[in-house]
């Protein structure tokens, strides 16, 4: 062996190995203390530190253009609206006065307000009737949410600096629930005024009259908000709120375990089962988030057949296999926490009764495009192939299209080539008129069905401006009895919302519309 | 030398404007564009939508936007993330020299660790030692990283509670990460630098040096390892380059906001400033590893002639 004599070559002595690690361990150090990024942030008293891991970080700086849950729950901490969303013990949602002190109808479309007095933003103004206009005017223009949100009102009159009139542009019964969405947040005038129709470009621009005010923002590393010692309202509890988003779902999980984060959001079914086990503290209720395979109706108008694509899926095997129970098979077209709800019967699992309903409408063999996004939603993915794999065997050819998020977007509001599609629709005002007025109703912007039916508009146009609640109730359940039938969607189910903390966290306030609150937070001895 | 130099810079920029121009194109070819991200599934009516595009400047043709860019590049304004107006040339900074602290320190650990375990290997040729490394090197260099990086995470965060699990922070945030990219790293070096002595040791010089009855260890120092180490720098340049552009998955089992998330991310979420100015980074950053791995190799080699 020719390669032998190279044994011969003098060996390393204990010494180097030694050396070395003294040499890479300084040169370690070095590299870090000089790369290191200046200016430390400041420390803060564990106790008063609160560390939340959601999946996903902070999207926009704007609360007007946000439209994530992560986001806007994030913002709903540094922002306030005229009113708020709370729980009464038998989960039904109210609204109660936010910073409004009082609010009267002088007429069906027109509502006074009184502001509550001494409201400051965090640069020391005051908040006014100014800065309500303001934003209300700002607002649909730049964002999407409060497009819809604000879209009712005409107008606002400032009477004086803590007065103001809302002018409707129609009778709205659920006005006052959308000025509850933190969408409807209330921003500095000022603000509106540098940035009247883009969204803001610097996070110095982040101001509100919140709890909390705006510390720093490390994208893909952490947020930070700071309490803001002149709030108005009870005095919170946790003096910070650290924000590190961590997008693997496993890694997030482990963070919680080791101890360096308080909060999970977003746990994957299978690891909660397990974080239970080892004493942490589990949260599973559902959301207000309702998954849909849209249909489109120009493509595939003839109702029997999206009632057969209906009972051709097994929603049940879905929630339970795909989903592994963290969710629940969708009996109403909004969830039912939401205003206006009625319970009606799923799609039951038919297989045969599918066929022999494609069959007669001539439907066997024929080609649909399903298109879906990866990693929107929870498992969108495997749902859309359970999807086509029931509906094939159902005797449909079903072509799968999976598209990352943002180019499905844009496929799916602008292009119009594909027969079904998977979204979601959460319904954050948790008012039904949210939940099926932009979708149901004919001609409206997210009606990407193209699904028309006169008499179920005529029944959304009458409940929104129907002041009388029990006649509103009995609109939105016609509605809903008739959409449902119509099927133009393939009616899957409503996400569950699962979060994990450390035992002895009380008072972390989970809403379904995917929000936290921490403000109040509290750790037991 | 300076000539050569100022020569090499100047062949890196027109390199360095194509490959800005393909990320442009190619990022442009994508389906969907930030104001598409921003609004979800609220997208915004056809007169709002053409306003932001005009208000971002979306609205002009793509190779006016392109060379827009590269001029207001060029004066130092790189713009600002669409969705966060965090000043572009900051989050690349920041993100840079994150993923530098991270690539130095486990480049440095693979690197030594790498030469010092293929060093044993050779003079403890086909013993137990060799066999054991050997299998060692391959085992670490085909470990998957995301495996091996939840491994870590298991044992000393969850398990042992000694180091946080992923996140930025203090210098017990860079051990889990840097230690999994030196594992896969470490396997590679001490392979190609065990063949690479290997080699050398079997070349004529170095028998007839032997022949001679030269001093082992001035053979060793003079002849092996200076002639073996063209291919060890030439392997550890190619990596650091490569780590330089950001280790996505080891950055996504940490949460570690280093040069390969906040790209992915720019991806994702269509954020064009943020992409180019990454892209951008990212290149140059290769682009000067290789330039000083060939000094490098005129150091060590006489007969390579720095602008010869």
């Amino acid at each position: 062996m020719g390669y032998m004599w190279c044994r011969s070559m003098p060996k390393l002595s204990k010494l180097y190995f030694i050396a070395l690690a003294v040499v890479i361990l300084i040169a370690v150090g070095v590299i870090y203390i000089f790369l290191r990024p200046a200016a430390p942030i400041e420390v803060v008293p564990e106790i008063e530190v609160l560390r939340i891991s959601q999946k996903a970080d902070l999207s926009v700086i704007d609360v007007q253009v946000a439209t994530d849950a992560p986001t806007l729950t994030v913002f709903g901490h540094i922002y306030e609206t005229l009113f708020r969303l709370r729980f009464t013990e038998e989960n039904k949602p109210v609204f109660e006065p936010y910073l409004v002190e009082s609010y009267e109808y002088v007429d069906n479309i027109t509502i006074k307000f009184k502001l509550k007095e001494g409201v400051l933003f965090h640069d020391g103004k005051s908040l006014t009737s100014h800065d309500v206009k303001a934003s209300f005017e700002r607002g649909p223009r730049v964002g999407g949410l409060p497009r819809i949100l604000l879209g009712p009102i005409a107008g606002v009159e400032v009477i004086d600096n803590l007065t103001f009139v809302i002018k409707l542009k129609y009778p709205f019964a659920p006005i006052i629930a959308h000025l509850a969405h933190p969408s409807t947040a209330i921003i500095p005038a000022w603000i509106a005024e540098v940035f009247p129709d883009k969204p803001i470009n610097s996070t110095e621009y982040i101001i509100g009259t919140g709890p909390y005010k705006f510390i720093e923002f490390r994208k893909l590393e952490k947020t930070i908000l700071g309490v803001f010692d002149k709030y108005w309202g009870e005095k919170p509890t946790v003096k910070r709120i650290e924000w590190i988003p961590v997008e693997e779902d496993d890694t997030r999980i482990a963070k919680l375990e080791a101890g360096d984060i308080d909060i999970a959001t977003h746990v994957p079914p299978h690891l909660a089962g397990l974080l239970k086990g080892k004493g942490f503290n589990i949260v599973q209720i559902p959301s207000t988030r309702i998954i849909y395979i849209g249909i489109n109706n120009e493509r595939i108008p003839d109702p029997r057949v999206r009632q057969a694509l209906n009972y051709a899926i097994d929603k049940n095997a879905i929630v339970s296999e795909v989903l592994e129970g963290a969710g629940r098979v969708a009996d109403a077209p909004i969830p039912s926490v939401v205003f206006g709800y009625t319970k009606l019967t799923p799609y039951e699992y038919d297989p045969v009764k599918a066929r022999k309903m494609l069959e007669e409408a001539g439907w066997i063999g024929r080609e649909v495009l399903l298109i879906a996004p990866a990693g929107r939603y929870l498992k969108d993915r495997e749902i859309a192939e359970a999807v086509q794999m029931y509906l094939q065997a159902a005797g449909l050819k079903v072509r799968i299209e999976i598209m990352e998020w943002a180019a499905y977007i844009a496929r799916v509001t602008r292009e119009k080539d594909f027969d079904l599609y998977l979204l979601g629709w959460s319904t954050v005002t948790l008012d039904a008129d949210y939940g099926l007025f932009s979708l149901f109703r004919s001609g409206a912007p997210f009606n990407r069905m193209f699904y028309v039916n006169t008499e179920v508009d005529r029944l959304l146009d009458s409940a929104r401006s129907e002041v009388d609640r029990d006649k509103r109730l009995s609109l939105y359940k016609q509605a809903q009895e008739l959409v449902w039938s119509d099927a133009p969607w393939i009616f899957l189910h409503i996400e569950d919302i699962i979060i994990a903390m450390r035992p002895d966290l009380e008072n972390v306030e989970i809403q379904p519309i995917e929000r936290w609150i921490l403000t109040y937070v509290s750790k037991r001895e | 030398m300076l000539k050569y130099l100022v020569k090499r810079f100047f062949i890196t920029i027109p390199t360095l404007i194509l490959i800005l121009l393909l990320t442009f194109i190619l990022a442009r070819s994508l389906p969907g564009d930030p104001i598409t991200v921003m609004y979800g599934e609220l997208q915004p009516p056809p007169e709002v939508r053409e306003a932001l595009e005009r208000e971002l400047g979306l609205d002009k043709p793509i190779i006016i936007q392109f060379l827009l860019h590269i001029y207001r590049m060029m004066r130092g304004d790189w713009g600002r993330s669409i969705h966060t107006g965090i000043p572009t040339f900051e989050l690349i900074k920041e993100a840079f020299i994150s993923t530098l602290i991270l690539t130095m320190t486990s480049i440095l650990i693979a690197s030594s660790l790498g030469l010092l375990l293929s060093y044993l290997s050779i003079t403890h040729y086909n013993t137990r030692a060799d066999k054991v490394i050997r299998v060692f090197s391959i085992a670490t260099f085909s470990f998957p990283v995301f495996w091996w990086g939840f491994i870590l995470i298991l044992v000393f965060s969850v398990y042992l509670r000694l180091l946080p699990a992923g996140g930025k922070g203090g210098i017990e945030h860079l051990v889990l990460p840097s230690i999994t990219l030196a594992t896969v790293n470490l396997g590679m070096i001490t392979r190609v630098s065990r063949a690479a002595l290997l080699e050398v040791l079997m070349q004529d010089h170095v028998i007839l040096a032997k022949a001679k009855g030269l001093d082992t260890k001035a053979i060793m120092l003079k002849h092996v390892i200076r002639n073996a180490l063209i291919t060890i720098i030439t392997i550890i340049g190619l990596r650091f380059g490569v780590l330089l552009g950001g280790a996505v998955i080891t950055e996504t089992v940490f949460a570690y906001p280093g040069m390969g998330k906040v790209i992915i991310d720019s991806i994702f979420s269509r954020d064009y400033p943020i992409l180019i100015g990454g892209v951008f980074v990212a290149s140059l950053a290769i682009m000067v590893v290789n330039i000083i791995v060939d000094l490098v190799y005129a150091l060590l080699d006489p007969r390579v002639k720095v602008g010869g």
